[in-house]
């Protein structure tokens, strides 16, 4: 890849893009076409984001991502990176976006920079802090944390952690896999370990077959999206060949292990949504997929001051934004799924259209070509947008599936040993309490490692549903600095 | 006959202490909080148990000696409160009374040092100087750069996160009532005490009638004192505070230093906790404060506060750091808290400004004194809003 920066300590750029993933590198490469001097900085040693996790060079993987779906996205990724007029900082997360006020106003916005990993510090070291005129937070999403007991067990994983081992080191990282959730990315992902050569228990949706499959039956919906609809028709096919059941109104209760994970219980769902825990069977398995939702990484946006709304099914806390992918702060675009979870397609179209904005604002092309050049990509995005609701609605299993899963045994917060149950009775101490953030303060719950990003939706809705009011009133964690904790030594500049 | 004895707005530390206090004395309180307990400065600051005179208070020691004098003998009250607050709470609060240290690094600070600590032992504060080796035999964890400390061998730290709810469950257990999400909108004279409106949870206008009112609104107490047409002279002050990652315990005391901002100490769970006074941008709305978000971050505070850390304790280089906050605190123009009636608005208390978690509890103590038999058991007229008299003569 050319010009990765890696020796100066601050830097400077018209617009960085926070993520170099599809949204990421749509965006750079529009931008960098109306002559925008663009930066990346992604955590990941090599562009791509999650969905085009690319396998490290030694492995020599010569069909990585062969599916037909990633097609353009692998097209983008070798466009971007051949692309000399970029600028890359790669393996460094930004732990804060500092607006640095009116009066300096060539570069208004600071980035500091966290290198991941150590011995990548101090001389020669990665920058540390990067001053742009335009932001662009493309962050992505991770895999949503559901609350069960024993989720915490080794061998819990979530189906994107899988698959990020298949696809980047082409290994099946267990003997025994079993699926639980209600997203269609676990039988993309029980088929790349079938295909990998693993065994699959089972594949278990919490919804019935007609509503997970309903994406089928919906022509007008998918018109645009062939592509779709023949994966996931060839995905069914292959898992049936080896003899995968996929089960619907089946889910998980518990995980069970004294270390790791032994067997899973399930129990099946109801017509109504209630789980009948005398109808529980045990499966077993030393690896168990849970995929039900995707969680948007908005910690940065947040931070930044970026206003949020609440939307359970596209990923929590999601920015809000204009028709150019401006965000409230000014300044500050978003895309992809930080907007709301809508994939890889939907994100590189977001970040095509904040790119025309940016160029506009920084004065590379002016306001009727700004229009003119996003009219084809919007157009893409309204269509694609619809099949994107369809799906995230389709998919979501209702927030009541969760409440039921959450028992009082169940760990809430693993960084500081918080069960559901302890959180229940400090809540029931204290009936005045009731917003997430208020919860944080009393019982310590999201003031760990993971600042949060594994506890705050099951808090969200633990509160939500013992107060009786909507998520957005219980509202959430309030975003600090840094995004990811950063060495002290490191960020003062003072490593000795 | 009105409806309660004492309608107290505010939940922090002080409304919350004052709702006990008074409510075990048999009065019948209701707080409104306009939000959460909990939720401003008394829950936001890091806890700190400073009984020495601190940074902000020392810049005009010699103009400020003889109301300086009369602070610390605050101290040397609040400091027997704080002994028995667990005790009296029935709760954990993490208490730590293990010492403070205020380090110096030049001769001028060592000078400031003597100065402020003779000011301290004639009020019968128990402060001590130590040179640099007395210093680093207490603290081997502080640098070769500090050259002496004085230090308080009551001075500790306190969890804020869990103090003020103690406080709220207890007076509530003794009967006041705890109202949160209960903005007070209307404050007016009554007969012969005051009707207080709020917006209760099903989002409709109450009223009640009180006999008195107090005013422990922290950074919102000078629109409550408007409410009822009087000045209350405080101002916001936004603050950046910063914590690190879990460590083995290595600092069990507070550590401020005399001639730079910073307070240091490590919470029982293992974190340090870092502030010191480095300021924050207050937001601001169609030209004026804003509270309904917390302050701006300033990168420079925040890398500032972790350099005087790191000079001072070098440990904090290894640490990662896990969040940074930042909140609001309000202080008086002559930095001492407000306490008392406002003469010019009989039945209408305040209680507010100035170390309010090192003497909140205090502060509560007294003012609930006053409201209940017009005496303290420590006099409080030097911080009485009398003082800022001459702002209400013209309101009424």
């Amino acid at each position: 890849m050319a010009m990765v920066i890696t020796v100066a300590i601050a830097v400077a750029t018209e617009l960085a893009i926070v993520g170099a993933g599809p949204a990421g590198m749509a965006a750079a490469e529009v931008a960098a076409g109306h002559g925008v001097e663009v930066t990346l900085v992604d955590e990941q040693a090599v562009p791509g984001g999650q969905f085009l996790r690319q396998p490290p060079p030694q492995f020599g993987v010569s069909d990585w991502l062969g599916d037909p779906v990633y097609r353009e996205g692998r097209r983008l990724l070798e466009r971007v990176s051949a692309d000399r007029r970029l600028e890359w900082i790669m393996r460094s997360s930004v732990a804060g976006i500092f607006s640095n006020g009116d009066d300096d106003g060539d570069e208004p916005f600071t980035l500091v920079l966290n290198p991941v990993g150590e011995g990548d510090s101090g001389e020669g070291g990665a920058p540390r802090q990067l001053s742009a005129r335009r932001v662009l937070i493309a962050s992505g999403c991770f895999d949503l944390p559901v609350a069960f007991p024993g989720w915490t067990l080794p061998g819990v994983m979530a189906a994107g952690g899988i698959q990020a081992f298949v696809k980047s080191q082409q290994l099946v990282p267990g003997k025994r896999f079993l699926f639980a959730g209600s997203h269609p990315l676990q039988l993309v992902v029980a088929d790349q370990i079938v295909q990998a050569g693993g065994s699959v228990a089972g594949v278990l949706f919490a919804q019935s077959s007609s509503r997970a499959l309903a994406l089928l039956k919906h022509p007008s919906v998918l018109l645009g999206n062939a592509d779709k609809l023949s994966q996931t028709a060839g995905i069914l096919w292959r898992l049936r060949r080896a003899g995968v059941p996929v089960r619907f109104r089946q889910t998980v209760l518990s995980a069970n292990g004294t270390d790791s994970l032994e067997s899973v219980t399930t129990v099946p769902v109801g017509p109504d949504g209630a789980i009948d825990s005398d109808a529980a069977e045990e499966i077993e398995c030393d690896r168990l997929g849970v995929c039900f939702a995707f969680s948007t990484s908005s910690e940065l946006a947040r931070q930044a001051g970026v206003d949020c709304r609440w939307d359970a099914s596209r990923g929590g806390w999601i920015a809000k934004h204009d028709d150019n992918m401006a965000s409230s702060v000014p300044g500050v675009f978003v895309a992809g799924e930080t907007t709301g979870v809508a994939g890889s397609d939907i994100a590189a179209l977001e970040g095509q259209v904040a790119a025309i904005g940016c160029a506009a604002e920084l004065g590379k092309i002016d306001a009727r070509q700004a229009v003119e050049l996003a009219r084809l990509p919007r157009r893409q995005l309204s269509r694609r947008a619809r099949f994107a609701r369809l799906l995230s609605e389709l998919a979501w299993p209702g927030a009541s599936l969760f409440d039921q899963l959450m028992s009082d045994s169940a760990t809430l917060c693993k960084c500081e040993g918080l069960t559901v149950g302890m959180l229940r009775t400090q809540l029931g101490r204290h009936p005045d309490i009731r917003t997430a953030s208020a919860a944080k303060l009393l019982s310590r719950a999201g003031m760990g490692l993971c600042q949060g990003r594994y506890c705050h939706f099951a808090l969200t809705r633990l509160m939500a549903r013992q107060l009786g009011v909507p998520e957005e009133r219980v509202g959430g964690f309030t975003s600090r600095f840094p995004a990811k904790p950063v060495s002290i030594g490191r960020l003062i500049g003072d490593d000795s | 006959m009105k409806d309660i004895d004492v309608a107290i707005v505010g939940g922090g530390l002080i409304g919350c202490a004052s709702a006990y206090y008074l409510a075990k004395a048999g009065a019948r309180v209701v707080l409104l909080e306009r939000g959460q307990i909990n939720q401003g400065a008394s829950g936001q600051n890091a806890g700190s148990l400073h009984f020495q005179l601190e940074h902000r208070l020392i810049q005009n020691i010699e103009q400020d000696a003889r109301e300086l004098a009369f602070y610390v003998g605050l101290a040397k009250i609040a400091i027997e409160q704080w002994r028995g607050i667990d005790d009296e709470l029935g709760f954990d609060t993490q208490l730590s009374m293990g010492g403070g240290l205020m380090v110096a690094e030049t001769p001028e600070q060592i000078e400031l040092l003597e100065r402020k600590s003779r000011i301290e032992q004639s009020q019968g504060l128990a402060v001590e100087l130590l040179d640099r080796e007395e210093a680093r035999r207490k603290a081997p964890y502080v640098s070769e750069c500090v050259r002496a400390a004085l230090y308080c061998a009551s001075e500790g730290h306190c969890n804020p996160r869990l103090l003020t709810p103690a406080y709220a469950c207890k007076a509530a257990e003794l009967g006041a009532s705890i109202v949160t999400g209960a903005p007070v909108n209307a404050i007016r004279r009554d007969r012969d005490g005051w009707r207080v409106t709020f917006r209760n949870d099903a989002r409709s206008d109450e009223t009640i009638r009180s006999s008195a009112i107090l005013n422990a609104s922290g950074t919102n107490a000078p629109a409550v004192a408007a409410m009822a047409n009087l000045h209350l002279p405080l101002f916001p002050v936004a603050l950046t505070m910063n914590v690190t990652e879990k460590a083995a315990p290595r600092v069990p005391h507070l550590v401020q230093h005399v001639g730079r901002k910073l307070s240091l100490k490590q919470a029982d769970d293992g974190n340090l906790l870092i502030g010191g006074g480095w300021a924050a941008v207050l937001r601001q709305r169609a030209g004026r404060w804003s509270d309904s978000r917390s302050p701006d971050l300033k990168l420079a505070s925040v890398l500032g506060n972790l350099r005087v850390a790191a000079d001072i304790v070098p440990l904090v280089k290894s640490l990662r750091l896990l969040r940074t906050w930042t909140g609001t605190t309000a202080i008086t123009a002559d930095q001492l808290p407000v306490l008392g009636e406002i003469a010019e608005a009989p039945g209408y208390f305040a209680a507010a400004g100035g170390s309010g978690f090192t003497y909140g509890p205090t502060y509560a103590r007294l003012i609930s004194e006053q409201m209940l038999t017009g005496k303290t058991s420590y006099p409080i007229e030097p911080f009485s809003p009398v003082r800022f008299g001459v702002l209400n003569a013209f309101v009424g």
